[in-house]
């Protein structure tokens, strides 16, 4: 059962009906939990155990450790360690022996996922141990919600990241009755992002697979262009579907969880392009490792900066996996933003003199096309098949492929079936790019319109791809 | 708010039902689904060459044509299994008329569970209102039967597949509603490659390896037999030459070829080998172990279509000629 496939809806529906019947909150509580953990007991035994031991441990961990009135730095140390050290052991180290996730492909290409959400639920759990170290916050007093907050099954999978305080408060206010704004809101985002992951970013899968995976996949160096062009694309559209899908099924149980992308493909730099990708990711790094470390070093200025810099985008590059692919994409991004911070002045200059369309449509492509560059390491199988891409990306006498340009209208040089889906699928994508933030000022309109979700109904049923799309690309992580 | 969540569902399956309905129409005149040409056009072979990948690229019907003078079509598509031959031959026979003799690729990896031919449910999606192919995509693809109740998820469910197929006839039907498929005779050359691709096969396969017996390839294979013979059609199994090299042969190949002469032998049907051939020891004709090249392919379409002359078709003629010979003198015989 994987987030938008037709258990989980069943799953929903079930829990749904049962969760507004009853009028008691803790029930209702328990309702979402147990329903969390049938969840994740699809995938495996072992993610039920771990989210429920970890949350188990950090929960009365904070509550014993600030009882006496004195969670002391070494105690945080210490639980901050075992919740790392957990999430090292069981997704990455005990996998290298059972099933080499260590890099992308690998994970990918995996059909089971050995612990669900570790990855995610771990940021949580250690953000909390900080957050009552440093008296941000009380420590919890409710058991379930805690469990839930990790568990909750419509995020589980792949975020978004959020604070468990945040989470566990609207749990104390949960819905008695199913409103229609709640539906309508609800059901909207996940008919988006199901026509996200099924109708754009399912299409493109197949091209993506043979020119990253496939030896025969990317011969020249255009091949290379549309590869890291085309993942960029699919990545996008499957990790935000997966986010509209979980935004939707919360909502329709009265729960907003935090926005996780705002049309990143408008960012004029690599800053902005962070602050609209994987925001709640973003932020759990700048609040937890940026600011500590620009604040500890506030006296070197820049170089304070240029440190937190490389520091937070270095463990965002391990988070993401131990392979040398992840820490190359990490060490890219930490290059653009340090020339970025470098260069500020002058950019900030360039952009006040010239036209804000003109501005845009300069670096919008550039910034695409950096992001695109470091994709390249980000998904490819190892270091040798990343490089081989960078030498024949950059070998421009090979750079263009041996068809005429009349054949490459025609169909690209591939068979009609693969030029068919892949040009269908990429103009899907440019109609939704085009038409994003009248889209997301859907998202806010509570009221039923008719034409409004049957367009949506056909679309989905009509265009999507149906077979095989079961997995999200982040889910591995 | 309900009436209206009513409403939307309601105008969203009606829109969908017309549009399944569109799309069935348009995707059956695409010529290049073998299973849409032969129920659109008229072929009325009198020779059908059938099976997965190695007849459809090896078997150049003119070829049989010019030795038999018999006119021939390859029915066989890439990626088949049994269960796809049956339907594709079941289709044909609903449409043209019945041939005289039908020649089935069959081979021990063609019944091993993990060989990559597989049903292919998309070529039939516009054949589903068919009980005999709604049963057998049943019987081979339960899940996409179950969810294919919902209006056009039909065609959406494997729509890599589909929309391409749905465009392309409806292309076809509106720039010219009779057009022909790219390969009339149902013979798709094989691609010329500069490279031969055959040592980097061979790393896919395991050293010392098994096939496994999958019993409805077994139940399909039966299944096109009984039907043809139901039709009176003279039905003859075949394999062609295939290419080991230096690499060892699956253990128990031997064996499988023995299951497959009790069956042809269980409807005393000619199960004709080709492995002694001296082309089979020439990597050259080979892409693939069972795959040939173009030059491959048209030297064991001449040999084919010289042999089954030989010992399927002249043969049934004289048998065909000893018969009513044989009637006739007992009818005289009658009548003195």
């Amino acid at each position: 059962m994987t987030t938008g496939s037709l258990p989980f809806y069943l799953l929903i529906l079930i829990t749904l009906i049962v969760f507004y019947v009853s009028k008691d909150m803790k029930f209702k509580q328990w309702i979402l939990l147990l329903a969390s953990l049938v969840f994740a007991s699809y995938y495996s035994i072992t993610s039920v155990v771990t989210v429920t031991l970890m949350s188990i441990l950090n929960f009365y961990y904070a509550k014993y450790a600030i009882k006496g009135g004195n969670y002391t730095y070494t105690k945080l140390v210490v639980i901050n360690t075992i919740n790392i050290a957990s999430l090292l052991l069981l997704r990455k180290l005990i996998d290298l022996g059972f099933n080499s996730l260590t890099t992308f492909s690998q994970g990918f290409s995996n059909t089971s996922i050995v612990i669900l959400g570790i990855g995610f639920y771990t940021l949580q759990n250690v953000a909390y141990q900080i957050d009552v170290y440093k008296k941000r916050f009380a420590p919890e007093t409710n058991l379930v919600g805690y469990i839930l907050a990790n568990a909750f099954f419509a995020r589980v999978t792949m975020g978004p990241v959020m604070n468990i305080q945040a989470f566990n408060k609207q749990l104390a206010t949960l819905p008695v009755k199913f409103t229609e704004e709640n539906f309508t809101l609800g059901v909207q985002r996940i008919l988006i992002g199901s026509i996200k992951k099924l109708v754009i970013a399912e299409r493109l899968t197949f091209t993506v697979n043979y020119l990253f995976d496939d030896p025969h996949g990317s011969q020249h160096g255009y091949s290379v262009l549309v590869a890291g062009l085309l993942f960029t694309v699919q990545l996008y559209f499957d990790f935000s579907g997966y986010i509209d899908i979980a935004l939707g099924t919360s909502r329709l149980f009265g729960i907003q969880l935090k926005e996780n992308f705002n049309m990143p493909f408008r960012s004029t730099s690599i800053s902005e392009w962070w602050r609209r990708w994987h925001i709640t990711l973003i932020e759990w790094f700048t609040q937890y490792i940026y600011y500590p470390l620009a604040y500890k070093l506030r006296h070197a200025r820049t170089t304070a900066t240029l440190v937190a810099i490389a520091c937070t985008f270095f463990v965002s590059a391990l988070w993401h996996g131990l392979g040398i692919t992840y820490i190359i994409w990490g060490l890219c991004h930490i290059t653009y933003l340090i020339a970025e911070t470098l260069l500020k002045k002058q950019t900030m200059a360039l952009q006040k003199k010239t036209n804000p369309a003109l501005y845009a449509m300069i670096f919008t492509p550039i910034t695409i096309a950096l992001v695109c560059f470091s994709h390249l390491f980000f998904r490819s199988a190892d270091l040798s098949h990343a490089t081989r891409m960078i030498y024949v990306l950059f070998d421009f006498k090979n750079f263009w492929p041996d068809i005429s340009f009349s054949q490459w209208l025609m169909n690209g040089g591939d068979d009609f079936e693969t030029s068919f889906n892949l040009r269908f699928g990429v103009f899907l994508a440019i109609l939704y790019l085009v038409f994003e933030k009248r889209i997301l000022n859907t998202y806010s309109f509570g009221r039923y319109r008719v034409a409004w979700f049957t367009f949506l109904t056909v679309v989905l049923v009509m265009l999507g791809v149906f077979d095989g799309a079961s997995r999200f690309i982040y889910m591995q992580f | 708010m309900w009436y209206k969540v009513l409403s939307s569902l309601i105008i969203s399956a009606g829109i969908l039902w017309g549009a399944q309905r569109v799309a069935g129409f348009m995707m059956k005149r695409n010529p290049e689904l073998k299973a849409c040409h032969v129920t659109q056009t008229p072929v009325n072979a009198e020779i059908l060459v059938h099976g997965s990948c190695e007849p459809e690229y090896m078997i150049d019907p003119d070829v049989i044509d010019s030795v038999t003078s018999l006119k021939t079509y390859n029915l066989a598509s890439d990626h088949s299994d049994f269960a796809d031959n049956f339907l594709d031959f079941y289709l044909y026979l609903k449409k043209q008329k019945d041939p005289r003799y039908l020649f089935l690729y069959v081979s021990p990896p063609a019944f091993d569970k993990n060989v990559s031919n597989i049903f292919q449910t998309f070529k039939y999606v516009s054949f589903m209102d068919d009980p005999v192919v709604y049963y057998t995509v049943k019987e081979n693809d339960p899940y996409f039967t179950t969810v294919s109740n919902i209006p056009f998820v039909r065609f959406s469910y494997y729509s890599h597949f589909t929309m391409s197929k749905i465009a392309w006839g409806a292309g076809s039907f509106m720039l010219n509603s009779h057009s022909e498929p790219k390969h009339p005779n149902g013979f798709r050359p094989p691609i010329p490659r500069a490279n031969n691709p055959l040592n980097e096969f061979w790393s896919l396969m395991p050293e010392g390896g098994k096939y496994t017996w999958f019993d409805i390839r077994e139940k399909y294979l039966r299944k096109i037999i009984e039907l043809a013979q139901k039709h009176h059609i003279i039905v003859t199994l075949y394999e062609s030459p295939a290419y080991f090299g230096n690499q060892p042969v699956p253990t128990n190949r031997g064996e499988f070829e023995e299951k497959i002469r009790r069956i042809a032998n269980e409807y005393h049907v000619q199960y004709l080998k080709y492995d002694d051939l001296e082309m089979a020891k020439d990597p050259s004709n080979f892409f693939t172990t069972v795959n040939m090249t173009y030059k491959g392919a048209m030297e064991f379409s001449r040999i084919f279509a010289t042999s089954i002359n030989e010992k399927v078709i002249q043969k049934t003629n004289q048998q065909f000629l000893k018969h009513t010979h044989t009637s006739n003198a007992v009818v005289k015989q009658d009548k003195l």
